[in-house]
């Protein structure tokens, strides 16, 4: 068992030096990198604070739409990683192939994945889309 | 000479009797001395550098501000050479479109370890983000909108064959067909699936807009033309840049990425490019052109113009994976853009919308 605190959190400490005391002692050339430095951060820590829920939920979504029960064998023997990559390969094939045409359920799946990636990555936006600030 | 990147040090020292000898040799002075040597900081892609000579005579004497474009080590599939480039630039600067002058080109390695050409500077912010958020830069913004449409019906006015273009790839004879075909070859290449992406085209496919009178229109395409790609000072339009994904298509494929919500920065309220409501760039365009806009059709052409932009950024994710490129900046826009392109393009998408096959 690991100490605290966690990576989230040293991340989160070291993105609020780097703004709030490194960003504005570089000169002018050098702040866009510091800020690309500091969204590296903040997706990393957004990464560990969301955990495995998420995808979880999303291969929960995708196993359900191809009648797969993911029972605890099931998540047992395949790894969540594995399985998101399996079923999303075959629902990219299906929607390519011209067997997912407008149907409801996979674009409530694509847009809850969507959002997901976005929350992580650009959490500004979810008010745009309609979800809240998460 | 071989180098891999420039550097202010090098460019004026090992580098610099080559570079003036040639300089000295395309203007016909009699002595070209680099008096100073910056570098531009827009390229992600290309090297360029904001170099001020001193000419002794020849066609252009006395002190010159110009900018020198060198291939980079590594190259997007898809752009141009510099040379290619090059041709490019002199064939819009000849038919007036607003371009830095392009001025010597050099494909001897020899130079400066790989071919580069010079083109005059000219003063201008082209920063997206910046000209966007900056009302007092791009002088009267409905002006501005309406010199945009202007300058890109120039450019559609160049049509196949033109002799100096003849490197560019023939025309296809389904533009928007090819288009979706090559993403999805580009998204197979990625070795990860993105149904959402696939969604997005496969309504593309299914959405396309007919033909209109003139089906098949193919003229010259800049490929890149939104903000951040134009240089403004305080009074207007300076100059069209970054020229690297011109080639043959249909006009109509322009317009949708100029007004494509990506490329609005912080003001999607102002559809033509974050600068200005799309009435004047459209009048613009139209007054130039002869063409009439046709605005459903730009609508779907926004629609790909955000699917093209995510399988851009995802494959300069992409070139910064193990053994590739060192490139935060890179890495970043492989994570950062799909999300909120896709967000766009499933918006655009939904179910209530498709027709009935």
């Amino acid at each position: 068992m690991r100490d605290d605190p966690d990576g989230a959190e040293l991340l989160r400490h070291a993105r609020a030096l780097l703004l709030g005391e490194v960003l504005p002692a570089l000169p002018e050339d050098l702040r866009y990198q510091a800020r690309l430095i500091a969204k590296a951060l903040a997706i990393a820590a957004a990464e560990r604070t969301s955990g495995p829920g998420l995808l979880e939920a999303e291969a929960d979504a995708l196993a359900e739409l191809f009648g797969e029960a993911r029972t605890p064998v099931a998540r047992e023997a395949e790894a969540v990683e594995e399985t998101l990559l399996r079923l999303n390969w075959r629902l990219a094939g299906e929607i390519r192939g011209a067997k997912r045409d407008g149907e409801a359920q996979v674009y409530a799946i694509v847009r809850a994945a969507m959002l997901a990636r976005l929350r992580e990555v650009n959490p500004n936006l979810l008010e745009v889309a309609g979800e809240g600030p998460s | 000479m071989t180098l891999n990147l420039l550097t202010e040090a090098n460019l004026l020292t090992e580098a610099r009797p080559a570079l003036e000898g040639f300089l000295k040799e395309s203007s016909g002075a009699r002595a070209a001395r680099i008096v100073k040597a910056a570098p531009l900081t827009d390229g992600a892609i290309q090297e360029n550098w904001r170099l001020e000579i001193d000419f002794d005579g020849g066609v252009l004497p006395g002190r010159q501000d110009l900018v020198l474009r060198r291939d980079a080590p590594t190259k997007v599939a898809a752009s141009l050479n510099r040379a290619e480039e090059f041709a490019v630039l002199r064939v819009v600067w000849r038919a007036g479109v607003t371009v830095p002058e392009p001025l010597w080109l050099c494909t001897d390695s020899q130079v400066l370890g790989a071919p580069f050409f010079l083109m005059r500077w000219i003063a201008g912010v082209a920063l997206g983000r910046k000209v966007v958020a900056s009302p007092s830069l791009g002088g009267d913004r409905e002006a501005l909108a309406g010199r945009l449409g202007e300058e890109l019906a120039k450019i559609h006015r160049i049509t196949p064959p033109e002799p100096g273009l003849g490197f560019l790839a023939k025309p296809v004879p389904d533009p928007l067909r090819h288009a979706i075909k090559s993403y999805r070859v580009f998204l197979d290449q990625l070795g990860r699936p993105h149904p959402g992406l696939e969604w997005g085209l496969r309504w593309c496919e299914t959405h396309a807009p007919p033909a209109g009178d003139d089906g098949g229109e193919v003229v010259l395409l800049h490929q890149d033309f939104r903000s951040g790609n134009y240089l403004v000072d305080a009074r207007g339009l300076t100059a069209v840049l970054d020229w690297e994904f011109a080639g043959w298509g249909d006009p109509i494929a322009d317009l949708g990425w100029f007004c494509a919500k990506c490329w609005r920065y912080s003001r999607p309220d102002l559809e033509a490019g974050g600068i200005a409501a799309r009435a004047p760039f459209y009048r613009g365009y139209e007054r130039a052109s002869g063409r009439k806009v046709d605005a459903e059709a730009v609508a779907f052409w926004e629609i790909i113009a955000h699917l093209r932009w995510a399988v851009i950024a995802l494959q300069q994710g992409a070139r910064t994976l193990s053994g590739g490129e060192e490139s935060l900046e890179l890495a970043l826009t492989g994570r950062l853009y799909p999300p909120e392109l896709e967000l766009e393009i499933l918006h655009r998408t939904a179910p209530e919308i498709w027709r009935t096959l």
